[in-house]
């Protein structure tokens, strides 16, 4: 039988306590719920482009240094939650769970390392007009 | 004679129920376990201090706190190899709290309970023992070395936003079961831990591999089970 | 008595089956997305070229895809989130209504957004 009473006295204070894979989830759920924001956006966003005539080009907007910002947090929030669920799909799978620190650390490297190819990308065309590819 | 500084995590319900640090120091000479400085502050400095112990060799999972920041088991820790002075001992975090060092575990073991922790047969219990090849023992050598310390249940955010979630160490022993080729509970067990405050509120956190003073994995039982469910479901494959 | 409390909460494997092969299209949908439109072609878009895009049945294909497979996907991780503080009982089916409608508005959105570009 489950004790009825309610939690009192709880040892809070060590309970700050934080695993790596903790982060992980922390930061998969905050970039997770930002993503959903953003979709809802996204997908007005189209519309207003779509059904609000080709004439009046909205995407003009979206040149503004502080949308290039943005554009790279938003970057970095879907490469980070892809990776991490990556490496929650290869739990799923039973691979890697007592490597989990391992997995986490070669996620955050490998979203740096995909956010440098966006942002040299993003940079290149601010400066020169055109993509480097 | 070298001393070890213990800070001690004191909370007395009936006197004042305040949570206060206390510390002692400890004359030790060579191996002395975490578990013995307490006896020696027990019977020497200070009569009223409470906490839980048994065995005092890592199988009886009676005495695990949160040592200078980790989960260990009190009677496995030497001092010695402690670095941070003084030795901050401490009850398991968030759960509720008797005395001192002690927590409650009743909602623990009663989640433990409810998952049916033995062999089930479907119909009539065989005369002879049933067998089992060295191969699928060996699949169980991990779960059964769960000593249910209540480590992993502390550690768990999941534990900590839902009260009715069964926590790591109940679904590993569900596992433990669940992956054993004698057992044949199929639905009797299934409906304990085959919902959203079983294993579907497991968001892999592995806070519990981290925790485990045992160095089990209860992530990978658990995403062993959520997959078997879709096995049972997709291809009518119970095991 | 929270025994009766643990009995409720039954299902489950299939918001989580269905999270995981929605991941996987994800994966392959927004890699497409991505590459194709923010690193390969980087430049300013317009009416015009995002029409030329959608010429392709491919690219309906995936822009299609991902529109369904994202949309699940973020509502269903809502609904996981939220299901963490305590949505139980009656406030439980009406954050499952919620979701559902709130995820088919958004579909029917996006497909109508979609469409002159389609018809184009």
């Amino acid at each position: 039988m489950i004790a009825e009473k309610t939690r009192r006295h709880e040892n809070v204070g060590a309970g700050n306590w934080k695993g790596w894979g903790m982060w992980a989830w922390i930061l998969h759920r905050v970039s997770g719920l930002a993503l959903v924001l953003y979709l809802f956006m996204h997908i007005s966003v189209i519309a207003a482009s779509s059904r609000g005539g080709a004439d009046e080009n909205i995407f003009e907007t979206f040149e503004q240094s502080i949308f290039v910002v943005l554009d790279l947090l938003l970057t970095a929030a879907v490469v980070f939650h892809g990776l991490n669920g990556l490496r929650i799909l290869l739990f799923d799978l039973g691979i890697g769970t007592y490597r989990h620190k391992s997995l986490f650390y070669g996620v955050m490297a490998a979203t740096a390392v995909v956010l440098a190819v966006f942002a040299y990308a993003s940079f290149y065309y601010i400066s020169n007009g055109e993509g480097p590819w | 004679m070298p001393e070890a500084t213990f800070r001690i995590h004191r909370y007395d319900p009936e006197r004042d129920g305040d949570r206060r640090w206390q510390e002692f120091t400890v004359p030790y000479e060579n191996s002395l376990t975490v578990l013995e400085g307490l006896f020696y502050i027990q019977e020497n400095l200070d009569g009223s201090i409470s906490f839980r112990y048994c065995c005092r060799a890592a199988v009886c999972g009676s005495c695990a706190m949160y040592i200078n920041g980790r989960y260990r088991l009190a009677c496995q820790t030497n001092v010695k190899n402690l670095e941070d002075a003084p030795i901050t001992v401490e009850p398991l975090p968030r759960m509720p709290l008797v005395k001192d060092l002690v927590c409650d575990m009743t909602d623990f073991f009663a989640k433990y309970e409810y998952i049916k922790p033995y062999i089930m047969h479907e119909s009539q219990y065989p005369e002879k023992e049933t067998l089992q090849s060295p191969e699928d023992r060996h699949k169980l050598d991990n779960p059964v070395d769960c000593i249910l310390c209540g480590s992993c249940y502390s550690s768990c955010p999941s534990v900590w936003g839902e009260d009715n979630y069964l926590g790591p160490a109940a679904l590993l022993w569900a596992y433990r079961f669940e992956a054993d080729t004698r057992d044949e509970a199929r639905k009797a067990r299934l409906s304990s831990f085959d919902n959203e405050r079983g294993v579907y509120r497991c968001h892999t956190i592995t806070n519990c591999v981290e925790a485990c003073p045992k160095e089990l994995n209860p992530t990978e039982a658990i995403q062993w089970l959520k997959g078997a469910a879709v096995r049972r479901r997709i291809f009518g494959r119970w095991k | 008595m929270r025994q009766e409390v643990l009995r409720k909460g039954e299902g489950g494997v299939w918001p989580w089956f269905l999270q995981r092969i929605t991941a996987v299209l994800l994966l392959y949908g927004l890699t497409v997305h991505l590459v194709v439109l923010h690193v390969l072609n980087i430049g300013r878009l317009t009416f015009d070229n995002i029409g030329d895009r959608l010429g392709s049945g491919f690219f309906i294909f995936t822009d299609f895809l991902l529109l369904f497979a994202v949309v699940f996907h973020g509502l269903n991780g809502v609904r996981m989130v939220l299901l963490d503080y305590g949505f139980a009982g009656s406030k439980r089916t009406a954050l499952d209504a919620a979701l559902v409608v709130i995820g088919v508005a958004a579909i029917a959105y996006g497909i109508w957004a979609f469409w002159p570009w389609l018809t184009d």
